[in-house]
């Protein structure tokens, strides 16, 4: 496996960046809040930048640039589901991960209807019947589900929406560092600025370290699900679950680190933070998320980047799909 | 009293007439249908919510429920165990909390009772009685933690004082009628700090709502230009606006968390509740966290009730801080693994408001919770204070 992206996909990532950035930004989210035309201003940036062109079934290197545009989105909180667009069905409906038992999927209302999947693989057809009617997560919203009996969904398709919604989260978790990081800089109290009290800087470390092991899991997801020996649902569950956990916690963070105006919508972080709890929680919670992975691994087992028989064949790849 | 006794008052048995008082307050929440006025205030706009809560606040008030910490001259003087069945049972017959009374009952009173002057006590304490609302302006934008370099200036004038500058995190500002107001009166730093009562109506009062990360509006800035603040209104002598600050502020903040702590211990049924329904492959975890804080929510109200006792002879901010700290971080574990366990049923059929953990409504009190570690003081800048003043370590970061 290649420990960092090639420098195409990067390169991809940055105009990504800057066409959502010119669209507004994390503004979006907040102006979609109160009128979810805004929404459309991000389908669109990212429709400019070839999103609807990416098929991340094709190869790794569709689904790395894949990756990267749903991490640039969650840097962004671009209110639009993203994971589910990329993986849209022939016929257009996009697909979302759900819990059969409270089926929400975020930004339900960007289709009519959509082809969902349960963990086990059990398909449905979803359409949105309300919204889920806390004000605290505005996009999320209930569906109601129609079993559809068609062949279970595809392993790929359900590895897929895990790993890129990993990134997704990804991006949200270094968007939050990289504002905690400006933000302790400028921010002065007791005449310094917060960066130079050491549990700050500590904390911030820390942070950056939790991510750098996120950025790594999420790409060996990806890596795994074309390439590995062995089924790679363990792998996207365990890039998923580890993205739910760091996250959360650098969101927590950051915010303490704001102050007050951690909680103040006018500070992005604040809208960020909001912004990624359905990303956070769906299609199931930490907790349960934890307890697929143990079971897929007492199924499958979990092969790991170094397990003894894998350990050389790593080392020889480069990262292209054999 | 020794942390033996104070184990018996919680469990409420050391006073005579203590479960006549349960049972009476128990009694009232039913006949005045606490929980219908509890939905009511959830389902309601933030003016009507205001309004509702006034008209709740009387009804305690008339009672007896409202202020039973004040001094008995001015319509409390209960004491500390009747305090604590009174919060315990308003809490456990789901009693809304009076969040925009809060300040005058709690800040604004001990301020009051502690620095103010009879006439000042005359004038406001009775007024708090029939509604009159508080909110607190110390914060500004440039001092947070390090409240004591707050640049709002108070000048003399004729008859007073001339006050210009800009608060902000107040909470309730919007809903509230008078400020508990830190203005500069002298030089740099803690000693050039004087207390005002400020009257919010005054010309060149300016209160603008700030929405938060719940979708609230619920802390709000305050400008001030120019706003004449008359010399009757300033609390203490001149300069001496820090020293009352604290001796308040730690007054008040152990009393709120007896009823922090009783709202904890009572919401612990949502713990239950949500693993009680839990499939059986999640429920080995879910007795693990609820054993995990069963036990952390017990130490704390002991605690509680160990520093109320301390500090019975003269306010102490260090056991205060200590309180506070414990509180909020127990408070944010228990919101997020309570939301991480209901999952997907955390987060849907939200009410729309709540002040702490007590809608039994996970994803609203996760967010809730997240205040709980800034306001009144972050977290980092608590423990400074509790390693240099309870463990007497050198003096760090601060000055
Ligand atoms: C819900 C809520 C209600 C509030 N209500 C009111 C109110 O009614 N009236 C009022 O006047 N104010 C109110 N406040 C403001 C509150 O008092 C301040 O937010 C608090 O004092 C922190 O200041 P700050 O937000 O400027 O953060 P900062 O002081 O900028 O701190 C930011 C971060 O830096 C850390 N930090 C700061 N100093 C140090 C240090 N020396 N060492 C290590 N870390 C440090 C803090 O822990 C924090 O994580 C409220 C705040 C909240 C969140």
């Amino acid at each position: 496996m290649r420990t960092t992206m090639p420098e195409p996909i990067l390169d991809f990532g940055r105009s990504v960046d800057s066409a959502l950035q010119r669209a507004g930004g994390i503004g979006l989210a907040r102006d979609a809040e109160a009128d979810y035309a805004a929404a459309d201003l991000a389908l669109k940036a990212l429709s400019q930048v070839g999103m609807y062109d990416i098929d991340p079934r094709d190869d790794l290197d569709s689904a790395a640039a894949a990756a990267e545009l749903c991490r640039v989105a969650g840097a962004q909180a671009a209110p639009c589901p993203v994971v589910g667009i990329i993986l849209r069905d022939p016929a257009d409906k996009p697909f979302a991960l759900v819990s059969d038992e409270c089926p929400i999927i975020d930004h339900a209302a960007a289709a009519p209807l959509w082809r969902a999947a349960t963990l086990s693989g059990d398909v449905y057809e979803a359409r949105v019947v309300q919204r889920t009617g806390s004000n605290l997560s505005p996009f999320a919203m209930k569906v109601g589900l129609t079993r559809l009996d068609d062949e279970p969904a595809s392993p790929q398709d359900v590895q897929l929406a895990l790993a890129l919604s990993a990134f997704q989260l990804l991006g949200t978790g270094q968007q939050a560092l990289e504002l905690a990081i400006k933000h302790t800089r400028e921010r002065e109290q007791f005449g310094r600025p917060l960066s130079g009290f050491q549990v700050i800087r500590h904390s911030v470390a820390d942070l950056s370290v939790g991510l750098e092991g996120l950025a790594l899991l999420c790409r060996f997801a990806l890596w795994q699900i074309f390439t590995g020996s062995s089924d790679a649902l363990p792998d996207a569950l365990a890039a998923k679950h580890e993205a739910q956990r760091v996250v959360r916690n650098v969101l927590r963070m950051s915010q303490q680190f704001h102050g007050a105006a951690g909680l103040a919508d006018e500070y992005d972080i604040s809208v960020l933070a909001r912004h990624a709890q359905p990303a956070l929680r769906l299609p199931t919670d930490m907790t349960t998320t934890l307890g697929h992975l143990r079971a897929a691994i007492e199924e499958r087992g979990f092969e790991g980047l170094y397990a003894p028989e894998h350990a050389h064949r790593a080392a020889l790849t480069t990262g292209e799909a054999r | 009293m020794s942390l033996h006794d104070t184990g018996q008052e919680v469990a409420g048995e050391t006073e005579t007439g203590l479960d006549d008082l349960a049972q009476e307050v128990r009694k009232w929440c039913a006949v005045r249908d606490a929980t219908g006025w509890a939905a009511r205030m959830a389902a309601a706009d933030p003016q009507a919510r205001a309004d509702l809560q006034r008209e709740w606040f009387l009804r305690l008030a008339e009672q007896g429920y409202a202020y039973p910490h004040w001094p008995a001259a001015w319509g409390g003087g209960r004491s500390r165990a009747e305090q604590l069945v009174i919060a315990r049972e308003l809490i456990r017959g789901g009693a809304p909390r009076l969040d925009l009374h809060f300040v005058a009952l709690y800040h604004a009173a001990a301020t009051l009772i502690v620095a103010g002057t009879p006439e000042q006590r005359e004038t406001h304490l009775p007024a708090i009685r029939t509604g009159r609302r508080w909110c607190q302006g110390f914060s500004e934008p440039e001092a947070g933690s390090d409240l004591a370099s707050l640049r709002c200036r108070a000048v003399p004038a004729e008859g007073g004082y001339r006050v210009t500058g800009h608060k902000t995190w107040s909470t309730g500002a919007a809903h509230a009628d008078m400020c508990l107001l830190l203005a500069r009166t002298g030089g740099p730093g803690r000693a050039g700090i004087s207390y005002f009562l400020l009257d919010l109506a005054s010309p060149g009062v300016e209160v603008r709502p700030i929405r938060n990360a719940s979708g609230q509006e619920e802390f709000c800035e305050i400008f001030c230009n120019d706003v004449f603040v008359p010399e009757e209104s300033r609390v203490g002598a001149e300069n001496e606006g820090w020293r009352i600050a604290n001796a308040t502020l730690s007054e008040e903040r152990g009393l709120t968390m007896l009823e922090r702590s009783e709202e904890m211990a009572t919401g612990m049924q949502h713990l239950v509740r949500l693993v009680a329904g839990l499939a059986p492959g999640s429920r080995e975890e879910g007795l693990r966290i609820l054993g995990r804080y069963s036990e952390r929510v017990e130490a704390f109200r002991l605690l509680v009730a160990r520093v109320l006792d301390a500090s019975v002879e003269g306010a102490d901010v260090a056991a205060a801080s200590i309180l506070k700290l414990v509180y909020s971080e127990l408070l944010q574990d228990i919101s997020d693994a309570g939301l991480s366990l209901a999952g997907l049923d955390g987060h849907v059929d939200g009410t729309s408001w709540t002040g702490t953990w007590q809608s039994g409504h996970w994803f609203a009190d996760y967010l809730g919770s997240w205040e709980w570690t800034i306001g009144g003081g972050a977290n980092d800048v608590l423990r400074n204070v509790v390693g240099e003043r309870v463990l007497g370590l050198p003096r760090g970061g601060t000055r």
